[in-house]
């Protein structure tokens, strides 16, 4: 075995360690084959019940292929910041292999090679087999073009990264004292700005998925027979993928970080829910008005939809996750109770909103307003002792 | 100033401090000096409230660490083992988000020439050296002139000029009345500015030296 392939081998072994440790090896274990249920159970639905049969999600796979791609080519993003530290546990082999004679270009080249057979194994065999099986064999074709939808992704993810890399200073804010924000949420906007990629990696992963969303509203007569009102499934997706601004504003530090100083716990989480509020809640209405843009209906319906299930993504990923949804989210168990509580509204939301007539407001109406109150009353009327449960809230 | 009874900590079947008692007096320099592993970061991070105990009793400045974390490390200036301070703030920033949490304001051209970092603190602390980075966590530990200061491995990083003048705040901690708290495996360091040193090992105080003299035979005799 040659220096190289060691490298690889051992990053993968580091990070299937990692994971595997942090969720009791089993676990952990199950996650592609969560996967492949989930895929499975989508690709048969559709094939089986739906108007549009299989060929759609053969063209899925590729597209899901194609993001996942990009997601990894995007790493020269976390690359970059790996190379400063950062990133803790996650980057040690990358790290302490700065020692080693073995040039930079190398090692992230390792690296993205590492995410390719790593995510391969874990994620894209697990969705093809669901895809194939679920329409019992139909899409071979698109099951096919993963593999170079995926390798374009990669490429295409470098090469963005490679222009942030190259564009102008990020710097653009300054830490300052300030009467509106707490300090823990300050730091963290400057964390998410300051890094690899800015608020531009925000921006870019919703703004692809709202450029495809709509493409296939508008462009596939087809989704008209499923969806009633477009925009308003838009803004309930959009409040669910703001997940990933949460995972953003928890990525650079930990609770350890701020215990030589006087705060508590839940100052951090508050800081934390600021800092994601901050920047969902601009972004939420800005996307939602550029759709409306292009799907003149429903508009303040919309809003409200997109800031609700913003709300409360964070309560559920807040009560599943603490303040480590980056690797908390990997274990099944609580991806499984993270999906089944957003599923009590979104499920409802997301129904109601394919079939949507003005006549069911009262009813999306009353959902909406459970899941606002219901976050409300998570986030800010639980004392910090009731919250000691809270996964990453050990810490005193 | 502190008083600790009994104290006991385990991570899962590893002890990492069986039974600790010791008594600190206001106006001191006390060491904690111990072999790598021996608990000295688990006892300051027990009696400064940022982990749990297991069992015994903890009192400093009248506070027990469990049941008032913050409001004791409020009353204290702490530097962690750890010497990187946020990465993505500025050195300048780092400070000033480490005084608004404290809600006091910060000297910042005195520190700055305090610790040579003219120039330096505009720079995101990632692009600082290991001891600017240091430098900057000690600042943050001293700059609100505490009662108490928790100092884990303090110099580690630094260079001879620097060295000199962090003991040099640390004594001057000591003349104002205040107390320095101080882990370390460093032998002479805790034999030049220590006024007692506790011996730690597997998790207990072995001994309690002093007057702290020839302290390298004491230590390897103990280890």
């Amino acid at each position: 075995m040659n220096k190289e392939e060691g490298l690889i081998k051992r990053m993968i072994k580091e990070e299937w360690r990692m994971h595997s440790t942090l969720y009791k090896g089993r676990s952990f274990a199950f996650f592609p084959v969560l996967v492949f249920i989930f895929t499975f159970a989508f690709a048969y639905a559709t094939a089986e019940y739906s108007t549009l049969g299989s060929e759609p999600v053969g063209t899925a796979l590729t597209v899901i292929a194609a993001f996942l791609g990009l997601g990894i080519g995007n790493l020269n993003y976390s690359g970059r910041d790996a190379w400063r530290n950062v990133l803790g546990d996650t980057s040690y082999l990358v790290y302490s292999s700065r020692t080693l004679p073995i040039s930079r270009k190398k090692i992230l080249g390792q690296l993205v090679a590492k995410e390719l057979i790593y995510y391969t194994g874990l994620f894209l065999l697990p969705v093809a087999l669901g895809g194939l099986i679920g329409t019992g064999f139909q899409i071979t074709m698109g099951v096919f073009l993963m593999a170079p939808a995926f390798i374009a992704g990669i490429i295409g993810g470098l090469i963005l990264a490679q222009f942030s890399l190259d564009g102008p200073s990020l710097h653009l804010f300054n830490f300052e004292r300030n009467e509106f924000m707490e300090p823990v949420a300050d730091k963290s906007l400057m964390d998410v700005l300051r890094s690899s990629g800015g608020f531009f990696k925000i921006f870019f992963s919703l703004g692809l998925l709202t450029a495809f969303y709509w493409y296939v509203v508008l462009y596939f007569p087809m989704t008209q027979v499923l969806l009633n009102n477009p925009l308003i499934s838009y803004s309930v997706m959009i409040g669910l993928l703001n997940l990933t601004v949460y995972n953003w504003v928890n990525r650079f530090d930990g609770l350890e970080d701020y215990m030589h100083l006087p705060i508590s716990r839940r100052k951090v989480l508050s800081g934390k829910e600021e800092a994601y509020m901050a920047i969902t809640a601009p972004t939420t209405f800005v996307l939602i008005t550029v759709s409306w843009w292009y799907y003149p209906q429903h508009y303040i319906l919309a809003l409200a939809t997109a800031l609700g299930m913003t709300l409360y993504n964070l309560a559920v990923a807040i009560y599943t996750t603490g303040l480590e949804p980056n690797d908390r989210m990997f274990n099944t168990w609580t991806f499984i109770k993270y999906m089944m509580l957003e599923n009590i509204v979104a499920g409802p939301l997301l129904a109601l909103s394919i079939i949507y007539t003005p006549a069911l407001r009262p009813l999306y109406m009353g959902t909406l307003g459970f899941a606002v109150l219901a976050s409300m009353a998570y986030l800010y009327y639980t004392d910090e002792e009731r919250r000691v449960n809270i996964p990453g809230l050990t810490h005193r | 100033m502190i008083k600790v009874e009994e104290l006991a900590k385990k991570y899962g079947d590893v002890e990492a401090l069986t039974s600790v008692d010791m008594e600190v007096e206001e106006g001191e320099i006390v060491g904690v000096l111990g072999a790598n592993g021996a608990g000295k970061s688990t006892l300051v991070q027990i009696l400064t409230g940022q982990i749990d105990r297991d069992s015994g009793t903890v009192d400093v400045l009248d506070l027990d660490p469990e049941k008032k974390p913050v409001k004791l490390r409020d009353k204290l200036g702490i530097l962690p083992e750890r010497e990187d301070p946020p990465s993505f703030l500025t050195g300048k920033e780092y400070l000033h988000f480490v005084a608004d949490v404290r809600d006091e304001e910060i000297d910042k051209d005195h520190w700055e020439e305090e610790f040579n970092l003219e120039g330096k603190m505009d720079k995101l602390t990632y692009n600082l050296s290991k001891g600017e980075r240091q430098k900057l966590m000690i600042v943050q530990a001293l700059f609100h002139e505490p009662d108490l200061v928790f100092i884990d491995e303090p110099l580690v990083n630094l260079d001879p000029v620097i060295q000199e003048r962090a003991k040099e705040l640390f004594k001057q901690r000591r003349e104002a009345g205040g107390t320095v708290f101080l882990c370390t495996h460093v032998v002479s360091l805790a034999e030049e500015i220590c006024d007692r040193v506790f011996f730690l090992k597997d998790g207990e105080i072995t001994e309690v030296i002093e007057e702290p003299e020839n302290l390298t035979e004491k230590f390897l005799e103990e280890e």
